[in-house]
């Protein structure tokens, strides 16, 4: 019962969340056809069901576009990930770290 | 750091790190929508919300113990902690909510349309890569009960396991 009510209550917070992202979206107009420079509605294309720019991945600028094969490379972005998360755990826990190991050393 | 604030049993422990492994490779698995297919991307998505909401409620002490403190006497490092992972909150909401919007398999499989926005596909792709950016933060936070946990629950039962095995075999 205890962990429904948990369950409940961060339904409730994301929701609340949820609400507020998909009214500042819509009320920045961010939504319309034709905003910034992104992909533009095509008339006409899928017999009213509107136009959802292709799929390409989640970052522009990468995979079959630059001729890469997803099957060859596919180690390629998992290993870059870990190595951006690796190089941020780094850039913070070493510094940590070596500070507290010089306190210990300057401690009376 | 969670165990700093509030004392956790030895099996919630183990449940946590087995489902921090888990959402981490769901995570990496979830990053490379090309490597995967978008079938495989957007179900895995949408089973990430219960495996978060796990790893929410495994932490439901902390979040309600520092929620109380906030406003008064509170560490900097569990203050820290605690807006980042709002942050990690809000960004990961606008991630599942823009995946949703934009979903072409999972969604329609289900029979359900939503209405075309133009701007979801780049708050995806935006809000993917500060997702990885603040995981990358969440993890270097908890450093030290990463490495705690893992050595205690993960390597060391493994390391007993084959000076046990060695010990049996030496006796021979």
């Amino acid at each position: 019962m205890r962990t429904l009510g948990r369950i409940l209550a961060l339904g409730l917070v994301f929701s609340v969340v949820t609400a507020l992202i998909v009214i500042i979206v819509n009320a920045s107009g961010a939504n319309a056809p034709g905003f910034g420079d992104g992909p533009q509605f095509r008339p006409g294309g899928g017999g009213g069901e509107g136009f959802r720019p292709p799929f390409d991945g989640n970052r522009p600028g990468q995979g079959r576009e630059e001729g890469r094969e997803a099957g060859e490379f596919w180690l390629l972005g998992p290993i870059k990930n870990v190595a951006v998360i690796g190089l941020l755990v780094t850039a913070i826990v070493w510094p940590r770290s070596i500070a507290r190991k010089n306190r210990k050393r300057l401690a009376p | 750091m969670t165990d700093e604030i509030v004392k956790t049993s030895t099996g919630q422990t183990k449940t946590k790190i087995w489902m921090d492994i888990l959402i981490f490779i769901v995570f990496l698995v979830m990053m490379e929508p090309r490597s995967s297919g978008l079938a495989v991307h957007e179900w895995l998505g949408l089973s990430m919300l219960a495996t978060i909401t796990v790893h929410l409620l495994l932490s439901w002490e902390w979040i309600i113990e520092i929620t109380r403190r906030f406003a008064g006497r509170l560490g900097l490092q569990n203050r820290l902690n605690y807006i980042l992972n709002w942050l990690l909150f809000i960004d990961g909401t606008l991630l599942m909510i823009s995946g949703i919007m934009i979903s072409e398999v999972a969604l329609p499989y289900l029979g359900i349309k939503l209405p075309i926005g133009f701007a979801w596909r780049r708050l995806h792709d935006m809000s993917a890569n500060i997702v990885l950016l603040l995981l990358g933060v969440h993890t270097a936070l908890h450093w030290n009960w990463i490495v705690n946990t893992f050595s205690k629950y993960l390597i060391q039962p493994f390391k007993n396991l084959f000076s046990l095995k060695a010990g049996k075999d030496g006796a021979k």
